[in-house]
C-alpha cells in the first residue's frame, strides 16, 4: 500500500478543493474526474484510500465500488455525497464503505475519516 | 285534360267530373234528356203520340186511312231526338198501349195497326238515329248544318224508308193502291216532320231552360201565336171573302195572309216559332180542306190536298232555313260581342294587374273578375292561391255571399283538388244529374250545379286555382273551357309577379332586418366608393367618426380623405383598405385600432371585404372587438399563470439535482476556504496557493450564482415578451439546468447544433420552458430502463430559410401506437402522479409563437418530438 490518496469526482472545482486540502495536510493525492480514470490507474498503482462522490454521470460511485469489489484492492472508501444521496451512501456503508461526508463537509471530519480509514487499512 | 273520378263526401256514387274536350263534346251530345226521368219522358211522349194521333185522325180524307196530316211519328221523332238512344226502346214500348189504344177505334185490323205502329215507330227510330249520327247537336236547328241533318234524316229518309212499310200495310189489309198511299204518307209525314219536330224539341227546351225575366218574349209569342191562329182561320175558314182585296187574297193566296205571322216567327223565334206557326197553319189549312170549307171547298178534295201540302212543305223549309240563318247569325253576333266584351275586360284586368304593384294585385280582382264572371254567364268566382304544396287557400271571392266559397280548395272543392294538384283544368256541367242525392253535390249544396276549377301554374308548380260556380246547370262549351283558362293564364301571371314581388320584398325585409340586427357597423359601397346601404349602427358609430359621416350617395372614401387631412390617420387606413379591396388587389383587409375616451379604452376591428355581385362594390364593417381582446388578454394571462405554474411544477420536481447543482460550488468554497486558513495557519503560508483558493472560491461563488440566476429566469412571472433569442444558447442553458437531474437518473443528454446561434423571434423564458418540458418528458420515459443507453439527443438546426427545427430525441420505449396526437391534449397523462399539462402547454406556447410540434416514433427506436420556430430574418 502506498501513501496514496485517490479522490474520484466528476466537478473539477470539488476535486481540486478535495486534492488541495488533503497535499495541505501532508498527503500524496491523485484525482481522476470518473470511474474509468481510476480504474485504469488502479491497474498500476493501489491507494491507501479512495475519496469518491457518489454521484458522477456514466458510472456513479456505487458503481465504482461494486467494480473495486470485484477486484483484488482492499483500500477503505469514503463516501462524499450530496444531501439527496444520503440513501446511496447508507446503501454503500452496508456493502462496506468505510464513511460518507456530506457535502459541503467540514476539512477535519474529512481528514480524521482518511486517518482512520488508513489506520483501519493496516 | 285529365278524366278524373273522385269519391263524393263518402258517397258511393261517383261523379264523373268533365274534363276532356271528348268528354265535353259526349257530355253536350246527351243534354237535358238525360237529366230528366225516364218515367216523366214516357208520359210526355205517350201524351204527345196520343194528342197528335187525334190531331192526325181528325185530318184523314175518308174513306182512304192515311190521314192528310199525320205528326204522331214526327212527335215521337222529336221525343227521340230529345232522349239518350240507350232509352228509345222503353219510350217506344211506353207509346205501343197509347198506339193501340188510339187505333182500337178504327176499323183496322189488329195486325194492321201493330204494322202501322212499327212503320211509325221505324220513321222516328231512323230520323233520330240518323240526326244523332250525322249532327253534332241534334236537338239544335240553330245552324244550317244541322238543319241540313234533319232535313235529310227527319224529312226526307225516314218518311220516304218507312212509307214503303206503311203503304204495304194498308195496301195488303185494306186494298188501297200501293203508291197513291205511299205518295200520300210521304208528304204528310214529310210536313209533319218538318213542322213538329222542331216546335216540340224547341218548345221542351224553353221550358227546361225557362228562366225569369222572358216576359216580353212570352206576351210577344202568344201575341203571334194569336195572330197566327186567328188570321189562319179567317182565311182558310173564307171568313175573308166579304172583304173584296182580302177575299181575294184569301181564296187564291190563303197562305200569303199567313205569310207575315210566318215571317214574323221565324225572324224572332228561330226554327221552333217556325214550326210551330207552320204547323199551326198545316192543320187549320189541312182541316178547312179535308171538311170542305173555305177557299178549296170547290177544288177535289185529292188536288187540293197534294198541292197545298207540297205548298207548306216548300214554305216550312223556306223559312226553317231563313229562321236558321237568322239564328245563327244571331248566336254568331252574340258569341262575338261576348268575346269582345270578355276580351276587353281581360285586357284591362290584364292591364291593371300588370300597372299595380304586387301588393295591390288583390285589388285590382275587384272591379273586373265579376264583369267577367257576369260576361261568362257564372255566378261565383275564387283565386286560390298556394299556402303550401298542398294547400290552396281563397286569395278572392266574387260572387253571391251564399255561392262564395271559404275555407280551402280541398274542403269545399274536393272534387277539383286533385285535377288541380294535377296541373289539369276540370268542369262539372252539372252536378245533380250525376248525384242523386242533391245534399250530396260536391258544388257547394244546394248552391252551385255546375262548376270548374283551372289550375294556375307558375315555373312548372300549381300556384293557385281559380274556381268557376254556377248556380244552373251549365255546358261548358269549349269555347267557355277556352275563356276560363285565358282567365287562368292572366291571374296566373299576375299571381306569379305578385309572389315574385312578395318573395322579393320579404327577401328585402329579411336582409333589412339582418342588416339592423348586426352588432356590427355596417356600410355598402358602390364600385366609385359611394355609400349605398348603411345600418343603423354605422349611423350610431357616425357619431364619434367623422370619416364615417357620409350621406347615401355620397363617396365615403372622399370623406375619409377630408378627415384624414384633419388628422385622422385612421381614415387615411381606411381609404387604403377600401381602395384595395375595391381595386381587386386585396380580397379581405381588417384593420385594427384602439380609442381612449377618457378612461376608457376601446378596440375596434374595420374590415373590408368585397361585394359579391357583378357590378362590384365592398362592404365595410366596424365592429367593437373591446370585450374580444380583453377575453384574448385574460387568455393570454392565464396561459402564462398556467405556463409559470407548470414550470414552478417542474422545478420543484427537480429540487434535488438543482441542490446538487448548488451544492458542488458550495462544497469547493467551503473545502477552498478551510484550506486557506490551514495555509496560514501555517508558519510558512504559500501565498500563491492562498491567490489559487481565493480565485476557485471566487468562481465557485460564480457558479452558483449562475445556477440561481439560470432559476430565477425561469421562475420569473413576467409579461410574454417576444425578441430576438439565439435559440442554441437558450437549449443550453436549459439543459445545463437538467444535467444534475440527468445525473441522477443517469441519462447522457447531448446537444448538437448545425450552427450556433440561430436566431428565433420567441420569448426566451417560454421557449425554455418548451425545452425543459420536453427534457424532463424524456428523462421520465428512461425511467426503468436498463436494457438499453439511456439517452437524449437534442439536435437544433434550420428546418428551412424561415423556420428553425428542433427536436428531442429519447432512448425509451416511444409512444403506442395512435397516441401522437392525444399526448397533446390537456390533462393526458401515462403517469401515475403526472396532471398531463406539460405537453399541452408546450404546443399552446408554440401556438402562441406561430410554431408547431409533432411526436412520433424515431425509425431508430424511441420517441422524437420535433417543434418548428419561425425565425428571424437572419438566423445567424
Amino acid at each position: 500500500m502506498t501513501n496514496e490518496i485517490f479522490v474520484v469526482d466528476d466537478d473539477a472545482p470539488v476535486r481540486r478543493a478535495v486534492d488541495r486540502l488533503l497535499r495541505t495536510a501532508g498527503y500524496c493525492v491523485r484525482t481522476f474526474g470518473s470511474a474509468r480514470e481510476v480504474l485504469a490507474a488502479m491497474q498500476d498503482d493501489l491507494p491507501s484510500c479512495l475519496i469518491i462522490d457518489v454521484r458522477m454521470p456514466e458510472c456513479n460511485g456505487l458503481d465504482l465500488f461494486d467494480a473495486l469489489r470485484r477486484t483484488t484492492t482492499t483500500a477503505p472508501v469514503i463516501f462524499i455525497t450530496g444531501h439527496g444521496d444520503i440513501p446511496m451512501a447508507v446503501r454503500a456503508m452496508k456493502a462496506g464503505a468505510f464513511d460518507f461526508l456530506t457535502k459541503p463537509f467540514d476539512d477535519q471530519a474529512l481528514l480524521d475519516a482518511v486517518e482512520q480509514a488508513r489506520k483501519a487499512a493496516r | 285534360m285529365n278524366v278524373d273520378v273522385t269519391p263524393i263526401r263518402g258517397s258511393s256514387a261517383l261523379l264523373e267530373p268533365l274534363h276532356t274536350a271528348e268528354r265535353l263534346d259526349e257530355r253536350l251530345r246527351s243534354p237535358a234528356r238525360d237529366r230528366v226521368p225516364l218515367p216523366a219522358i214516357a208520359l210526355g211522349a205517350c201524351a204527345g203520340y196520343y194528342v197528335a194521333s187525334l190531331v192526325g185522325f181528325q185530318l184523314r180524307l175518308l174513306p182512304a186511312t192515311t190521314s192528310v196530316l199525320w205528326p204522331p211519328n214526327a212527335a215521337l221523332t222529336a221525343v227521340l231526338v230529345l232522349v239518350s238512344p240507350r232509352r228509345w226502346p222503353l219510350i217506344l214500348l211506353s207509346v205501343l198501349p197509347v198506339h193501340l189504344l188510339i187505333q182500337m177505334h178504327t176499323d183496322f185490323p189488329l195486325p194492321m195497326i201493330v204494322g202501322l205502329f212499327l212503320t211509325n215507330c221505324s220513321e222516328a227510330v231512323i230520323a233520330a238515329g240518323l240526326m244523332h249520327y250525322l249532327s253534332d247537336e241534334p236537338s239544335q236547328l240553330d245552324t244550317l248544318r244541322r238543319l241540313m241533318v234533319f232535313f235529310v234524316a227527319a224529312v226526307l229518309v225516314a218518311p220516304v224508308l218507312s212509307s214503303f212499310g206503311d203503304a204495304a200495310a194498308v195496301m195488303w189489309f185494306r186494298g188501297e193502291p200501293y203508291w197513291r198511299v205511299w205518295q200520300t204518307r210521304l208528304l204528310s209525314n214529310t210536313l209533319a216532320e218538318l213542322t213538329v219536330v222542331p216546335a216540340v224539341i224547341g218548345a221542351v227546351l224553353t221550358v227546361v231552360r225557362w228562366r225569369r225575366g222572358a216576359r216580353g218574349r212570352f206576351i210577344e209569342g202568344t201575341v203571334l201565336a194569336s195572330g197566327v191562329c186567328a188570321t189562319g182561320w179567317l182565311a182558310f175558314s173564307g171568313s175573308f171573302s166579304g172583304i173584296p182585296s182580302l177575299g181575294a187574297m184569301s181564296t187564291q193566296m190563303p197562305l200569303a195572309l199567313q205569310l207575315p205571322f210566318l215571317l214574323w216567327a221565324a225572324v224572332r223565334f228561330g226554327p221552333t216559332g217556325t214550326g210551330l206557326t207552320v204547323f199551326t197553319t198545316s192543320v187549320l189549312s189541312a182541316w178547312t180542306v179535308v171538311h170542305g170549307v173555305g177557299p178549296f171547298a170547290g177544288v177535289p178534295a185529292a188536288t187540293t190536298v197534294m198541292a197545298l201540302t207540297l205548298s207548306l212543305i216548300v214554305v216550312a223549309a223556306a223559312l226553317l232555313c231563313l229562321a236558321t240563318l237568322i239564328e245563327e247569325r244571331r248566336q254568331t253576333q252574340l258569341a262575338l260581342r261576348t268575346r269582345l266584351q270578355f276580351e276587353g275586360l281581360l285586357s284591362r284586368l290584364s292591364a291593371a294587374l300588370v300597372q299595380l304593384p304586387g301588393n295591390e294585385v288583390i285589388g285590382a280582382f275587384e272591379p273586373w273578375l265579376g264583369r267577367i264572371g257576369r260576361v261568362l254567364g257564372l255566378d261565383c268566382l275564387t283565386v286560390f292561391a298556394a299556402e303550401d304544396r298542398s294547400s290552396l287557400i281563397p286569395l278572392y271571392v266574387w260572387g253571391d255571399r251564399r255561392t262564395g266559397t271559404v275555407g280551402t280548395l280541398a274542403d269545399h272543392m274536393r272534387w277539383a283538388h286533385r285535377s288541380v294538384q294535377s296541373q289539369e283544368p276540370v268542369f262539372i256541367a252539372d252536378a245533380n244529374a250525376s248525384v242523386e242525392n242533391a245534399l250530396e253535390s260536391p258544388l257547394e249544396p244546394p248552391l252551385c250545379r255546375s262548376g270548374g276549377a283551372v289550375p294556375l301554374i307558375g315555373e312548372g308548380d300549381v300556384i293557385g286555382a281559380v274556381a268557376f260556380g254556377s248556380i244552373d246547370a251549365c255546358q261548358w262549351s269549349r269555347e267557355l273551357v277556352a275563356n276560363t283558362q285565358l282567365v287562368g293564364e292572366v291571374l296566373a301571371s299576375a299571381l306569379r309577379r305578385k309572389q315574385s314581388e312578395d318573395a322579393l320584398r320579404a327577401s328585402e325585409l329579411m336582409k333589412s332586418a339582418i342588416l339592423q340586427s348586426l352588432t356590427s357597423g355596417v356600410a355598402v359601397l358602390d364600385r366609385s366608393g359611394c355609400l349605398l346601404q348603411m345600418n343603423d349602427r354605422w349611423k350610431q358609430f357616425a357619431r364619434d367618426r367623422d370619416w364615417m359621416r357620409a350621406e347615401f350617395g355620397s363617396s365615403l372614401i372622399a370623406n375619409c380623405w377630408m378627415s384624414f387631412e384633419r388628422g385622422d390617420r385612421l381614415a387615411a387606413k381606411v381609404v387604403v383598405a377600401v381602395c384595395s379591396v375595391l381595386g381587386g388587389s386585396r380580397d379581405r383587409l381588417i384593420v385594427e385600432h384602439r380609442t381612449e375616451t377618457g378612461t376608457r379604452i376601446q378596440w375596434w376591428s374595420l374590415a373590408a371585404v368585397p361585394l359579391n355581385r357583378t357590378d362590384g362594390g365592398a362592404v365595410i364593417t366596424l365592429t367593437d372587438i373591446t370585450e374580444l381582446r380583453r377575453a384574448e388578454l385574460e387568455a393570454l394571462r392565464s396561459r402564462q399563470e398556467l405556463a409559470h405554474v407548470s414550470r414552478v411544477s417542474t422545478v420543484g420536481e427537480m429540487t434535488a439535482s438543482l441542490a446538487h447543482q448548488l451544492n458542488q460550488p458550495l462544497a469547493a468554497i467551503m473545502t477552498n476556504a478551510q484550506t486557506g486558513v490551514r495555509i496560514l495557519d501555517s508558519s510558512c503560508p504559500d501565498v500563491a496557493e492562498i491567490r489559487a483558493i481565493l480565485v476557485d472560491i471566487v468562481n465557485d461563488d460564480r457558479r452558483a450564482s449562475d445556477v440561481i440566476q439560470r432559476l430565477r429566469a425561469f421562475l420569473r412571472k413576467g409579461e410574454f415578451e417576444m425578441a430576438k433569442v439565439n435559440v442554441v444558447s437558450a437549449i443550453r442553458d436549459v439543459v445545463d439546468l437538467a444535467s444534475s437531474e440527468a445525473i441522477i437518473r443517469n441519462i447522457a443528454v447531448s446537444v448538437d447544433a448545425d450552427h450556433d446561434p440561430l436566431y428565433a423571434r420567441a420569448d426566451r423564458v417560454q421557449l425554455q420552458q418548451v425545452m425543459l418540458n420536453l427534457l424532463h418528458n424524456a428523462m421520465e420515459a428512461l425511467n426503468g430502463r436498463r436494457d438499453r443507453a439511456r439517452r437524449i439527443s437534442v439536435e437544433c438546426r434550420e428546418a428551412d430559410a424561415e423556420r428553425i427545427l428542433v427536436s428531442v430525441h429519447d432512448s425509451g420505449p416511444g409512444f403506442r401506437a395512435g397516441t401522437e396526437e392525444v399526448i397533446f391534449e390537456p390533462f393526458y397523462t401515462t403517469k401515475a402522479t403526472g396532471m398531463g399539462m406539460g405537453l399541452s402547454i408546450v404546443r399552446s406556447i408554440l401556438d402562441a409563437h406561430g410554431g408547431s410540434i409533432r411526436a412520433a416514433n424515431h425509425p431508430l427506436g424511441g420517441a422524437v418530438f420535433e417543434f418548428l420556430l419561425p425565425a428571424t430574418a437572419r438566423t445567424r
